[in-house]
């Protein structure tokens, strides 16, 4: 909302600069975007345009003008400048939009004393400005006007009361204790009678007034008039049109105007219309009606979609003679409706559907009737056209002393609430603390008790509040995953990793490559085709990242990303790794470059937080290589997979040599875990033997390390594998694993042979049951 | 004893004459073997008068003593100097770079939700996650925004299915938890997480970001009490020297509903152009709970009251650190994220 201080002044004596009111504004009711001159100028004047000389040579002219009783030259170079205008004049002093200075200059030979603006030379809008040229003031037109501010209020949706000038002033009113002045509105009717019927024949029309306003001239509006609306926002376009929006703005209730002429008769009935009913709106658009629609129709024909827009054929224009006025009130969400459906927003839809105050129906009529005979030299006809339903009784509110200040936290006393209430013109009945507040028309948004606290809360002022902490005493921690959440990443960080935060919504064909069954949560209306489905994998995301980096020359990256992945039947928490390039940062002495190993280390660490061991077996996703890549179980629960990305998804990213792991940290939380019983740390010294096997290239090292475990070696604490070895002199298809064997016995130290013996059983166990030999 | 002096004299002549350990342990040997120099003196003895023996012994003793521990003294001498040697030929660098494991960082939109875990806490806060996807009916009815209220358009959103949609607040969570609560004990929770509204994305929009909303409803939760908690958060995240102001405002799940401004860190209040010289800078949003909304979750309004409160994690991160474009924290670059090491 624009709101003119000057406009605001007809309502209200106020003594507070606009800076001032706007500061209260914002404190107290609606927070206030801006305070700003409506003419973006000062040492503006209005001045009369005594003689107008051509200068030799030149297209400006010498114009002579008197500016408050003073004459003054002034040279100026538009071509509609002539004798008797009123013109307005920067002077010297001046400074322009855009910084231009007005001084004293001398133009051929001339001295000029100022400058002779355009609208646009003020800072208009250009939307509004119809003109070429210097602008022409028309009609009366107070000076002042030329110093008038706009506050700009951002409203919110509950206070569709300040969608109007009066509805301001009442609010101004209780922030500066003043009472609103309202202006008396009085219509001189003709002789002749308002011909016309009313018949609502909707739900969603709840009272219509209709008049008749005959011989007017359709022009252009005075200069004050289009001031005001310009002031709004609102781009002035004839005297008719102009004072439908004059009036609106100015008490908050849309009217529409129509050539009297083009109706085909003088029954106006309101109806829903019809399912795919056609109606072209005056926007020369052919619209397809729904039943939700209200039309108003000369009871032939639509004329106009209620409360929306009006029709192209009942237009009122520059050949009107004849006008039927209508204020009504509509259903608010039957408006928003076919407003957003139609996509025809308009100044008029916004105010019918937040709610328009059902006392200024009548008054709005009266109002824009009276200045359509006067700006339009036209007479009023007799009488008012309406159907009226009954109105509801005002609301009442019932609230109590305590709850405003339990609510609140502040203790106020009968007599503040009393003043609040007489400042904001509520009226209000009170016995033994308990008050009973009728509501005004005006103030809809008052529903509930809360919404009368908010009232007091905010003409006490928030400042004035205390500020304390909840007494509510409660035990605050963080849960169990939450906590184990962050050691992970905590660990993660230190092991190189950096945490990304990538969008949840992306494309399924990306995830594809990394998930056994595509299930994908479909967004109804996508942004775009990249952002279509839900994220099923991590992998994708922490691949666009890498890519991201390599395009710009950062070839090692350690990244994480903790978020959930979502399918229709669900959302679970997931931790994804990535892992690009060398290990460590660049260094001069050392570099490892990522490998299986390396990521399944980090695979490893991050089990190991949890507490619990996972197998690896062999993958099968097409998005990792077929021979470097794990699916991790734990306790026979599938809980991730880990491996080299596989080159040929790899060349859609313009990467190389990227390892990824995705777990499932959710299923991983839930892992029953028996918690370890104590035992005391052994003084038995460890003995350590080497042993070595040449085994087929493809047995996995896991077998050996199973076999040694199935053997059952008395005294056998752990097997580690310390060395893989392929190349001469073995031969291609074969390779040499390494054991380190770990013996140990409470109250005994091994003689040679115990030791020799035991690890003989071993290695003859292994070769019997894997088929290998031991490599000496 | 002229003879023993003559002995140590010569020993000692000879000892540092050694080069390596062989030839220590020789030198033993000469003095110290069954043949050597001592053994001798020794000798010598049988010859001497009765009452001469005793102190002729000791002497030879003595000199014994002194042959070991010169040796001792020598070797370690000798290893000191030459450890010193090898230390020296050990010089390294040192202005070389160590081999060290970079550790990575946490995103900073994760340290800020930490922070602001950590401090709630500590106010004996609870902190409540719930699902993204979620229903209309959790997502806009229970907090007092049936189908066809106009402040929906406020935040248009992903819908999945006429029914269920990406969730555009935290506040499901605080409607889930009242429901677990079953409207008979107090509440006090916070809850963060990532949220999802229709906006296309530019340097101050995204379609996805995180917020922190709060919770507390008791009998006597007040706005006082709300005004405090925000103070004390505004003090964690922009300075103990902080204030703040509530300006009315509105949101269908609160009444009164403020909007929340912290003063002005950069200029102090004065007014410049990070607070487009307001002197305050808008931080969040928070109100006291509607009484439909603890009314559809089961709190009987007549005995509980509470407030709510939501932050952007984004806003908060942009204000603190001056980012200028929200999509940084989505595009992940490594050398915007590890300016936030903690
Ligand atoms: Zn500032």
């Amino acid at each position: 909302m624009n709101l003119s201080f000057q406009w605001l002044k007809e309502y209200l004596n106020i003594t507070a600069s606009p800076q001032e009111i706007g500061v209260l504004l914002t404190k107290h009711a609606q927070e206030v975007a801006e305070v700003r001159p409506l003419f973006k100028a000062s040492f503006l004047a209005l001045a009369q345009v005594l003689s107008v000389e051509p200068i030799e040579g030149s297209k400006n002219k010498k114009c002579t003008v008197n500016v408050n009783g003073q004459q003054k030259t002034i040279v100026c170079g538009a071509s509609n400048v002539a004798k008797d205008q009123t013109v307005i004049v920067a002077l010297p002093g001046a400074t322009l939009p855009g910084g231009k200075k007005i001084e004293v200059t001398q133009l051929a030979g001339i001295s000029s004393e100022g400058m002779i603006c355009s609208l646009s030379e003020l800072g208009i809008n250009p939307k509004f400005i119809q003109e070429e040229g210097i602008h022409v003031v028309q009609g009366p037109f107070n000076a002042e006007a030329l110093e008038d501010m706009i506050i700009e209020l951002d409203l919110t949706p509950n206070r569709m009361d300040l969608l109007s000038v009066l509805g301001c002033a009442y609010e101004v009113g209780a922030l500066t204790h003043q009472k609103v002045k309202l202006p008396l509105i009085s219509v001189t009717e003709s002789a002749t009678k308002n011909p016309y019927e009313i018949k609502i024949e909707t739900d969603d029309c709840h009272a219509y007034y209709g008049r008749l306003i005959e011989n007017i001239t359709v022009k252009e509006s005075p200069e004050w008039l289009k001031v005001r609306l310009m002031a709004a926002g609102i781009r002035p376009i004839n005297n008719i049109v102009d004072i439908t929006n004059y009036v609106m703005i100015d008490l908050g209730q849309p009217l529409h105007a129509f050539d009297h002429d083009q109706l085909t008769s003088n029954i106006i009935r309101i109806r829903n219309a019809n399912a795919k009913e056609k109606f072209t709106t005056l926007d020369q658009q052919v619209r397809t009606l729904t039943e939700k629609d209200i039309v108003i129709t000369d009871d032939h024909y639509p004329v106009a979609l209620g409360g929306v827009m009006g029709g192209l054929d009942s237009e009122v224009t520059p050949d009107t003679v004849n006008v039927f006025l209508e204020s009504a009130l509509f259903e608010p969400k039957v408006i928003s409706k076919t407003s957003r459906r139609l996509d025809l927003r308009s100044e008029s839809s916004m105010r019918f559907e937040r709610g328009v105050s059902p006392d200024r129906v009548l008054l709005a009529l009266n109002k824009a009737a009276q200045l359509m005979a006067e700006l339009g030299s036209g007479t009023v006809a007799k009488g008012v056209a309406e159907a009226v339903k009954k109105p509801a009784p005002p609301r009442q509110i019932e609230i109590t002393l305590a709850k405003i200040n339990q609510t609140l936290g502040v203790p106020l006393s009968a007599l503040d609430i009393e003043t609040i209430f007489d400042r904001l013109e509520l009226p209000f009945k009170v016995q033994n603390e308990r008050y009973q507040v009728a509501v005004p028309p005006r103030r809809i948004d008052l529903e509930i008790a809360q919404d009368l606290i908010e009232e007091i809360g905010r003409l006490v002022g928030y400042d004035h509040l205390p500020s304390h902490l909840p007494s509510t005493v409660s035990e605050g921690q963080l849960s169990p995953v939450q906590k184990k959440r962050r050691q992970v990443k905590t660990h993660l960080e230190g092991l190189g990793f950096s945490e990304v935060i990538t969008y949840s919504l992306n494309q399924e064909k990306k995830d594809l490559p990394f998930i056994k069954t595509s299930k994908p949560v479909s967004i109804l209306r996508p942004l775009n085709e990249a952002n279509q489905t839900l994220k099923q994998s991590l992998v994708p995301g922490l691949l666009d990242v890498i890519s991201y980096h390599q395009a710009r020359q950062i070839e090692d990256v350690m990244i994480y990303e903790w978020s959930k992945s979502y399918q229709t039947d669900g959302e679970s928490e997931r931790l994804g790794l990535a892992m690009m390039g060398r290990v460590n940062e660049p260094s001069w002495n050392l570099t490892k470059a990522v490998d299986f190993y390396q990521i399944k280390g980090m695979v490893e660490h991050v089990l190991s937080l949890y507490g619990v061991e996972a197998s690896y077996h062999p993958l099968d996703l097409k998005g990792y290589h077929p021979h470097q890549s794990a699916l991790v179980v734990v306790s026979g629960k599938t809980v991730g997979q880990m491996g080299h990305v596989h080159p040929l998804v790899l060349r859609d990213y313009d990467l190389e040599n990227v390892f990824v792991a995705e777990l499932d940290v959710a299923t991983l939380a839930l892992v029953e875990k028996t918690s370890p019983a104590y035992h005391p740390v052994s003084k038995m010294p460890f003995v350590k033997r080497d042993v070595a096997f040449t085994v087929p290239l493809t047995m996995p090292a896991s077998d050996l390390v199973d076999g040694i475990h199935q053997a059952q070696i008395d005294a056998l604490q752990n097997v580690e594998i310390i060395d893989v070895y392929q190349g001469s002199p073995l031969k291609e298809n074969e390779k040499s694993i390494t054991l380190r064997v770990y013996l140990s016995k409470e109250g005994h130290t091994f003689k040679t042979e115990e030791i020799d013996q035991r690890i003989k059983s071993l290695t003859d166990a292994l070769i019997t049951s894997l088929k290998i030999t031991q490599r000496l | 004893m002229k003879e023993f002096e003559t002995i140590k004299q010569r020993f000692l002549e000879s000892l540092s004459a050694c080069k390596s350990d062989a030839e220590i342990a020789d030198l033993k040997a000469e003095y110290l073997g069954k043949t050597g120099v001592l053994t001798a003196l020794m000798q010598q003895m049988k010859d001497l008068p009765a009452d001469e023996k005793p102190k002729h012994g000791a002497a030879v003793n003595a000199i014994k003593v002194f042959i070991e521990d010169e040796i001792i003294r020598f070797k370690e001498k000798k290893y000191q100097e030459r450890l010193t040697e090898k230390l020296a030929s050990e010089k390294l660098d040192i202005t070389l770079p160590g081999n060290q494991q970079t550790p990575g960082v946490r995103h900073l939109l994760n340290q800020i939700v930490e922070e602001i875990e950590d401090l709630f806490v500590g106010l004996g806060y609870q902190v409540k996650e719930g699902p993204e996807i979620e229903t209309d009916e959790n997502n806009f009815e229970k907090l007092n925004l049936p189908a066809d209220h106009p402040a929906r358009d406020m935040q248009d959103s992903f819908y999945i299915d006429p029914h269920t949609l990406l969730r555009t607040h935290t506040s499901p969570v605080q409607v889930r938890t009242m429901i677990e609560k079953g409207g008979l004990e107090p509440v006090k929770i916070i809850c963060p997480g990532k949220v999802y509204r229709r906006d296309d994305d530019d340097a101050t929009h995204s379609h996805q970001f995180m917020q922190i909303e709060g919770l507390v409803v008791d009998q006597n939760t007040s706005m006082a009490d709300l005004k405090g908690t925000l103070l004390k958060m505004a003090q964690a995240m922009f300075g103990e020297d902080r204030t703040i102001r509530l300006r009315p405002s509105y949101f269908p799940f609160t009444e009164p509903s403020v909007e929340v401004d912290v003063s002005c860190y950069q200029c102090e209040g004065k007014g410049c152009s990070l607070c487009k010289q307001t002197g305050y800078i808008e931080i969040l949003g928070a109100g006291m709970v509607h009484p439909n909304v603890l009314k559809m979750s089961g709190y009987d309004p007549d005995k509980y009251q509470g407030f709510a409160f939501g932050i952007g994690v984004e806003r908060i991160a942009m204000l603190r650190h001056g980012i200028e474009d929200i999509r940084h924290f989505y595009t992940n670059d490594h050398r915007f994220l590890k300016q936030f090491k903690r």
